[in-house]
């Protein structure tokens, strides 16, 4: 009997051990890779890419891996000495502390950056160094249904604030909510804040709070910004009142459905919504606008190089290192990422792509190509104070008025 | 002894009634919006599909992984809970008996019953990190895990539970000259059954379900996914399609729906004779 | 103990046979569950950041922050409002099920209402707040068009003033269930015969309630009564999947705080000091609620 028990032992011991071995073996020449993509929406273009990249290099596999809620798993990976060989970002605060802790390799004079536009590169030197190979551009802005907006006799979509107070209007007279606004969630409405501030700072006003939010000194009483942010949070209030009624309770994908259903003619939210709303509604005919500002030439908007950036383990060594290497550089070559491009439609940071979805068509020419843009704010803040700036931003949506937001705003990014 | 008052009766039957309800109305409303196309939820939200349509379930196991993420699941549920129930009444069984007299048995009881107390958030990180030094960051890992985080609450439970058994029998089988080791595989984990089937129960419902733990664990392809990480992965890309959602919602709810309408019966009365026991 | 002679020969070995016993369990228990407690202990000294390798020691002054920052003591107070109101709704739906069960319903009917309460157990607390999520948002408002009910117009997690009722309903809709069913199998630890030699004495129901049937259900209803304290205080699925602390922080409980400091603001140090705090929480109200329920005991746990 007792030898029985320690068989039955000896066969569990055995099945733990090839369980735990399982991820280990590997041909000698053969080089695999892990690439951890954050962004969900473009699973299907990366493998369509990856194939053809792992055709041309037999030696080379990558496997991709796209995991819920993929920020926690990359932080708890690198806090565990695992951080992927290739992964993708979005270059924001956190990100930089990632590269501070020494996980991020520095792709300056490695050719990976060769290819990237001057703007989108600037964007991102951190300490003389280049840590994100950015291929895409996002913006965000106001989505609207050209449908809606043609069935009403709205002809062009409007470039000032009293514009659009006259759209919202009609549309309000001919029986259509104008705005869907998705507010559950604050990484969703601090968008809304962000969004707005491209058109009501100018860049001396912008350069003077930006120097204030680094000391944490940021001053909403009496600085050359203040009347600023006031003006953010009535264009808020402004977009409240004319939005369906239970803003707080719809999240974005709630927000995405009735928009590309036709329940709401407006949206406030970014590019990277597109392949959102078009499954929602194949047929659906819409384009996305900057929000207005006080004068037509106060409009611009907050644009952010990095929607799709790749970049490479700082512990990669070799083999492994050279083929992450060579696969960022296929990826950033021009023939590739005008691939990208017509699949995704974003517009490219790659220099000599020039393809753009026909929705984002306008918004690209008029502002972004035209240099008339922002870095999306929000890069500047933490986690932290995104979310306090989110929250700043529900208050203003469900008490209908920005009588605290400044206050708010203040609090949230001086105390965060 | 069953109270006669009819006003009391009828006021119970009312209120359970009502719960009974409540209870059942969103599954009631996960199953229709399943099998109705979104146009069909358009016009009411609460009639019967007029025909049966699965569109909404093919596309929700079109997905090439999708064998993987239920054989994951199974797999890692049927090992840990395996684990457990070899693994829990041993110790159990040998700080029930001991506790008394021995300061090591009284020690490890304080030990494993702190881990009752202990929220998740505190072990979170670290342990990520250590299955990431040791090489298992994979099902294995995962298995060990649940294995050790079920040793709180079972520990407790089975103490309790052998101190309640008789002693007669393991004398008697001494006494017939067994070593311990054979009283405890003959008379011990028999006697046992009961708890070892309200445990098995409450770890399977727990592990079956569990998110937060292989979404650490198990993150390196997907083809490591256990359902709920496919069925909140698949949440976060198609809630514009509420349709889609809340089929996808079944496809996690149905397996334990199904063993519950089987097993009802011995689930209940196992948590129930466990628990009087203890 | 009655030792007999033969098992005093055999005593050696049935000791080392019951300390083999011991082995697997605390092996695995010391790896997992003391090694990862302990570096969270660690962590909570430090500033550590959650990423680099160097940290610096901080003493206890994240122990201190959990107290002074608005932030965590507004995480504090809503966890310590969610928790009282879910060990209240709990407990007291569980015993009325109990009780009605045992002592109303019919007994062919009370298998069938038995297995109906404890459903919601066997679901997935993600599934249940993504469900619940859907209904309050799309199906509440179709229901209350339909039957003309203005209140229904809007999700309840869409107002800071109501939000919270929103995640607790979900969570006493599913949390009922296993307390339920440990009470119901502590009721049948009362003494039928005590009942009538009450009832012969005069004592009303009420009497018989608080002088008999709580003071034999107590130990069972110390494991609920823990039980449904450490879901309160750890509350983080339901949130997370409904409201995701909002809406304006009006939802954030301690667990939902911690796990943002540790995931996405860099703060494991802190995040971890606010998780040994609420370790220390439940730890002390647990052993004050065992102390005086000993009081009124009855019986042998």
């Amino acid at each position: 009997m007792m030898r029985r028990n320690f068989k039955r032992a000896g066969i569990m011991l055995a099945a733990m051990g090839m369980l735990m071995s399982g991820s280990t073996a590997f041909a000698e020449e053969q080089v695999t890779l892990e690439m951890f993509n954050m962004k969900t929406e473009i699973v299907d273009i990366l493998n369509g890419l990856i194939e053809e990249y792992e055709a041309e290099n037999p030696n080379v596999t990558i496997s991709l891996n796209t995991p819920s809620d993929a920020p926690t798993v990359l932080s708890t990976r690198m806090a565990s000495d695992d951080t992927p060989d290739i992964f993708t970002v979005w270059p924001k605060a956190s990100f930089f502390e990632q590269v501070d802790a020494g996980y991020v390799m520095n792709l300056a004079d490695t050719g990976c950056m060769d290819n990237i536009n001057e703007t989108a590169r600037e964007q991102w030197l951190y300490n003389g160094g280049e840590y994100a190979a950015t291929i895409s551009y996002n913006f965000a802005g106001i989505w609207y249904n050209k449908a809606i907006f043609e069935e009403c006799g709205i002809t062009e979509f409007p470039n000032t604030m009293e514009g659009l107070k006259e759209v919202c209007a009609t549309l309000t007279e001919k029986g259509y909510t104008p705005f869907v606004v998705g507010a559950q969630k604050t990484d969703q409405t601090v968008q809304h804040c962000y969004l707005s501030m491209a058109s009501y700072f100018n860049d001396e006003e912008y350069a003077a709070y930006l120097e204030d939010l680094n000391a944490k000194q940021v001053n909403l009483e009496d600085s050359v910004y203040a009347q600023c942010f006031a003006e953010v949070g009535t264009v808020l209030s402004e977009i409240a009142a004319n939005s369906q009624d239970d803003i707080l309770g719809y999240d974005d994908s709630a927000a995405v459905a009735d928009f590309a259903n036709g329940k709401a003619a407006m949206m406030i939210d970014g590019t990277w919504k597109l392949p959102a709303i078009l499954a929602a509604n194949p047929e659906m005919d819409c384009g996305i606008a900057a929000i207005p500002g006080e004068t037509a030439e106060d409009t611009r908007v907050a644009a952010y190089p990095g929607d799709f950036s790749l970049c490479a383990s700082a512990s990669l060594e070799g083999a492994e290192k050279e083929a992450a290497l060579d696969f960022i550089k296929w990826m950033t070559s021009t023939e590739t990422a005008t691939k990208y491009a017509e699949a995704d439609g974003s517009p490219s940071c790659i220099i000599g792509v020039d393809y753009v979805a026909d929705q984002f068509r306008e918004i690209y020419d008029t502002y972004l190509a035209a240099g008339n843009f922002i870095l999306n704010p929000d890069c500047k803040w933490n986690s932290a104070q995104i979310t306090a700036v989110g929250a700043a931003v529900q208050e203003v949506y469900y008490n209908k008025d920005a009588e605290n937001f400044t206050a708010n705003i203040q609090e949230a990014l001086n105390n965060n | 002894m069953k109270t006669k008052k009819l006003p009391i009766k009828i006021v119970t039957y009312a209120v359970f009634i009502a719960v009974v309800i409540v209870i059942l109305f969103p599954i009631y409303v996960t199953v229709i919006t399943a099998f109705k196309s979104p146009e069909q939820s358009a016009g009411n939200f609460f009639s019967l599909p007029t025909s049966l349509y699965l569109e909404n379930f093919k596309e929700v196991m079109s997905d090439e992984n999708f064998g993987y993420y239920v054989v994951n699941s199974l797999f890692v549920a049927i090992f840990s809970v395996g684990l457990t129930t070899l693994m829990i009444p041993m110790v159990s069984f040998s700080i029930a008996r001991n506790k008394e007299r021995k300061r090591y048995y009284q020690f490890l009881y304080a030990f494993f019953v702190a881990a009752i107390f202990c929220p998740f958030t505190v072990l979170m990180v670290p342990v990520a990190q250590l299955c990431g030094k040791l090489g298992l960051m994979n099902q294995g890992g995962l298995i060990l895990l649940y294995a050790a985080f079920a040793l709180g609450q079972g520990v407790f439970l089975f103490t309790g539970y052998f101190k309640s058994i008789p002693l007669e029998l393991e004398e008697a089988s001494k006494i017939d000259g067994c070593t311990l080791m054979r009283t405890y595989w003959r008379i011990v984990f028999p006697l046992a059954k009961p708890m070892t089937a309200t445990l098995a129960i409450l770890n399977t419902l727990w592990i079956w379900n569990d998110f937060q733990l292989p979404l650490i664990i198990l993150n390196k392809s997907a083809k490591m996914w256990t359902l709920p990480i496919y069925q909140y992965n698949f949440k976060s890309a198609y809630t514009f399609n509420y349709n889609l959602a809340f089929a996808s919602f079944l496809f996690s709810i149905v397996p334990m729906m199904l063993i519950y309408a089987f097993f009802q019966k011995y689930i209940i009365q196992g948590l129930t004779a466990g628990a009087v026991k203890s | 103990m009655g030792v007999t002679k033969n098992m005093k020969k055999l005593g050696g070995k049935t000791d080392l046979t019951y300390l083999a016993l011991t082995v697997p369990a605390t092996v695995l228990f010391l790896i997992f569950w003391f090694v990862p407690l302990l570096m969270g202990l660690h962590y909570s000294l430090t500033d550590w950041n959650g990423l680099s390798s160097d940290f610096n020691y901080v003493g206890l002054q994240n122990y201190l922050s959990v107290f002074t920052q608005k932030r965590t003591r507004n995480a504090l107070l809503f966890t310590g409002k969610y928790s009282l109101l879910l060990v209240i709704f709990v407990m007291v739906i569980a015993m009325l099920l109990t009780l009605g069960l045992t002592y109303v319903v019919s007994d062919k009917m009370s298998t069938f209402f038995r297995s109906m309460f404890f459903f919601p157990a066997v679901l997935s607390m993600i599934t249940v707040s993504l469900t619940w999520n859907q209904i309050y948002l799309r199906v509440l408002p179709a229901l209350g068009e339909m039957l003309g009910i203005d209140a229904l117009s809007r999700s309840v997690l869409g107002s800071p003033k109501t939000a919270m009722w929103g995640v607790l309903f979900v969570n006493v809709w599913q949390g009922v269930a296993q307390p339920f069913v440990i009470l119901l199998a502590g009721i049948q630890n009362v003494p039928q015969d005590q009942y009538e030699a009450a009832r012969i004495d005069g004592a009303n129901s009420w009497h018989l309630f608080t002088h008999i049937t709580i003071p034999y259900m107590i130990p069972t209803i110390n494991v609920a009564f823990v039980m449904v304290l450490k879901a309160g205080i750890n509350v983080f699925d339901y949130i997370q999947g409904m409201t995701g602390g909002g809406p304006m922080q009006s939802t954030e409980s301690a667990g939902i705080v911690i796990y943002q400091m540790a995931f996405f603001e860099n703060k494991a140090g802190f995040a971890s000091a606010f998780s040994v705090i609420l370790l220390l929480i439940v730890a002390v109200i647990s052993f004050a609620q065992q102390m005086v329920s000993k009081k009124y005991e009855v019986g042998q746990l």
